[in-house]
């Protein structure tokens, strides 16, 4: 993940990105186990993690940068690169 | 500083026990109520208890309830096969009340106690504030029941429609309470009290007892429900939320840095009244 956000320049002053990376590590597994969110269509599925729901997992970590278009694909690319559910 | 006592007990009636037998004890759990209440003055106790570790984080299933540990977090039960599948009433509130950040350590039984008006206004109980307690609040937002076509909302299917109960009344749920007398059942729409002549009583729980779990019965109608995300005019007049209580924080500090600016006088206690200055 941490490879993933310099990779992907996720990130500009650094200030959130700890935070962004733990939660981004953390609601990846939260996917893997299944976890639903608010956007979660329907909740008797396994959610699938599309771009929209990247958005909502990570919504409680702020980045007055506005980094958050890398910072998704970040998420996106460490996802793929662990073979999560993409 | 005020001395403290901490323990950790590892068993739940050994910490009913310990409390009802303190009267100058409380339990702590996740703090955000009674650290507040500290930090106001309002309670003083000389010894925590700590109930975040005792073993209430299961999760039980049987043929006329679910029984919901008072230490289950908020994204275990939203993620949970049988809520997502029984009460997607209760998953969608869970999902729809805070990001997954606060949702992760957030216990479902006391974020509610979290928006008690003792704790926003102390002494301040007028008829909207008194409202609030009523609500069983689900990560923060009160939880209603479809009103309005539900087969096109999502992850829902089926028809029912119901007149709006708030809260508790939306799933029937019913707080299971250990206390020095035993153990004994409490609907939730009974559980907090009105501050009357008693505003520094929340509950109706007596000193020493402890919600160990919340029991929701079999309910047809919440199979079929689903939450909607509406403001909320009754609990304020505009539908306001408490979104600001964190960036306020610094505004009360820059008035009594203002206040010593121009009186010389350092008031460290809130609230900044003229007679601190005399």
């Amino acid at each position: 993940m941490q490879s993933a956000f310099l990779g992907a320049d996720g990130l500009q002053c650094g200030y959130c990105t700890p935070g962004q990376v733990c939660s981004a590590a953390g609601m990846l597994d939260e996917v893997e186990r299944g976890h639903p969110s608010y956007v979660t269509e329907d909740l008797e599925t396994t959610p699938e993690l599309t771009d929209e729901e990247i958005r909502e997992r990570m919504s409680g970590n702020l980045c007055r940068c506005g980094a958050y278009v890398n910072i998704l694909a970040a998420v996106r690319q460490a996802a793929a690169t662990t073979g999560r559910p993409a | 500083m005020r001395q403290m006592e901490y323990r950790r007990p590892t068993d739940v009636a050994e910490a009913v026990a310990v409390v009802s037998g303190d009267p100058d004890a409380a339990f702590l759990g996740g703090g955000s109520n009674l650290v507040d209440h500290l930090r106001l003055g309002i309670t003083r106790p000389g010894a925590l208890v700590d109930v975040t570790g005792l073993p209430m984080a299961s999760m039980e299933v049987y043929d006329d309830r679910l029984r919901v540990g008072a230490n289950v977090r908020n994204s275990d039960l939203a993620a949970h096969p049988v809520m997502r599948s029984r009460r997607p009433v209760v998953a969608r509130a869970l999902l729809a009340g805070a990001s997954g950040q606060i949702r992760a350590p957030g216990d479902h039984l006391r974020q509610p106690a979290a928006v008690h008006p003792r704790r926003l206004l102390p002494g301040r109980h007028d008829p909207v504030q008194q409202a609030r307690p009523r609500q069983w609040l689900l990560g923060g937002r009160a939880v209603r029941p479809v009103q309005r076509d539900p087969g096109r909302l999502p992850g829902v299917r089926g028809g029912a429609t119901v007149r709006p109960r708030r809260g508790p009344a939306a799933v029937d749920a019913v707080v299971v309470v250990l206390g020095p007398g035993g153990e004994r059942r409490v609907p939730v729409v009974d559980l907090h009290r009105l501050p009357g002549d008693r505003p520094d009583q929340d509950t109706v729980l007596g000193h020493g007892e402890l919600i160990t779990a919340v029991e929701l019965p079999r309910h047809e109608v919440a199979r079929w429900s689903t939450y909607l995300d509406e403001e909320d005019t009754v609990a304020t007049p505009i539908g306001s939320r408490g979104i600001g209580e964190i960036g306020i924080v610094g505004t009360a500090a820059a008035v009594a840095n203002a206040t010593y600016h121009a009186t010389g006088v350092r008031v460290r206690e809130l609230p900044v009244t003229a007679d601190r200055f005399l």
